[in-house]
């Protein structure tokens, strides 16, 4: 088993060139946030056969992933907002349960980041 | 000092492009399009960056709105959107943004070129001498 893709560290440095170190600890904070509201939201979509709501759910973690250096994720609710127009149902739940596995793959790092640069 | 209003519903870019453009511009950010469409009469903006997908008034509804201004209809515009599909700017300048810039800004100097770009005053030709 391959150890899961981590965020990409160049992302934090940047957010720390860019605005010091309360940017990152704020951008930190709104991803720890809102990355388990918008899987909520989109698990409630997915029950509620609503395509809308999924594709705003989805769309609402594109640049919030990338900004923190959660690529992978990014990616999967990228594609998962361009799917949710047209896709088969199977094909969504299998992609809100890779938002999932993404969300819980970048998440424990991440928290540490926010947990060392806030204490 | 050049006044830019960043138009966003997402807090993470709204705090991230205001960092990048805090040190050169004064920055106003609006959550929606209905806040933008209130507020930038009295603190008319020599610029616009305009997210696309807001909710309620989407991007392009504002940016109609603000051409019928008489007051911010000649505003320079930026489309800001993270579709990024092919084709996209093409139908964001053919739908009268001024420019465009993909996010996630995974690099800023884009950004701030397009903005450069748009207040730089462009030559104007003149007619040649007889």
């Amino acid at each position: 088993m391959t150890a899961p893709p981590p965020p990409d560290p160049a992302a934090l440095e940047r957010l720390e060139r860019i605005g010091g170190a309360t940017l990152v600890v704020r951008i930190l904070a709104i991803y720890l946030r809102d990355a388990p509201l918008r899987l909520g939201e989109a698990r409630e979509a997915l029950v509620a056969r609503d395509r809308v709501g999924l594709a705003a759910a989805a769309h609402g973690l594109i640049s919030t992933a990338a900004n923190v250096g959660a690529m992978e994720l990014s990616e999967t609710v990228r594609a998962l907002e361009r799917a949710a127009r047209t896709a088969p149902w199977e094909e969504l739940e299998t992609g809100v349960a890779a938002m999932a596995r993404a969300i819980d793959e970048v998440t424990p790092a991440l928290t540490a980041e926010w947990q060392r640069r806030d204490g | 000092m050049t006044r830019v209003a960043v138009v966003e519903d997402n807090e993470d870019n709204r705090l991230l492009v205001g960092a990048i453009l805090g040190h050169r511009y004064e920055v106003t950010a609006y959550e929606s399009g209905r806040d933008a469409l209130a507020g930038m009469p009295d603190a008319r903006p020599d610029l616009v960056l305009l997210d696309i997908s807001l909710p309620e008034l989407d991007g392009p509804e504002v940016l109609r709105r603000l051409r019928a201004d008489p007051r911010l209809g000649a505003v320079p515009v930026i489309a800001l959107t993270a579709h990024a599909m092919a084709g996209d700017r093409e139908r964001f300048l053919a739908g009268g943004f001024d420019e465009y810039v993909a996010k996630p800004i995974v690099d800023e100097r884009h950004l701030l070129e397009a903005i450069e770009r748009l207040l730089t005053p462009r030559p104007v030709a003149l007619p040649a001498l007889p």
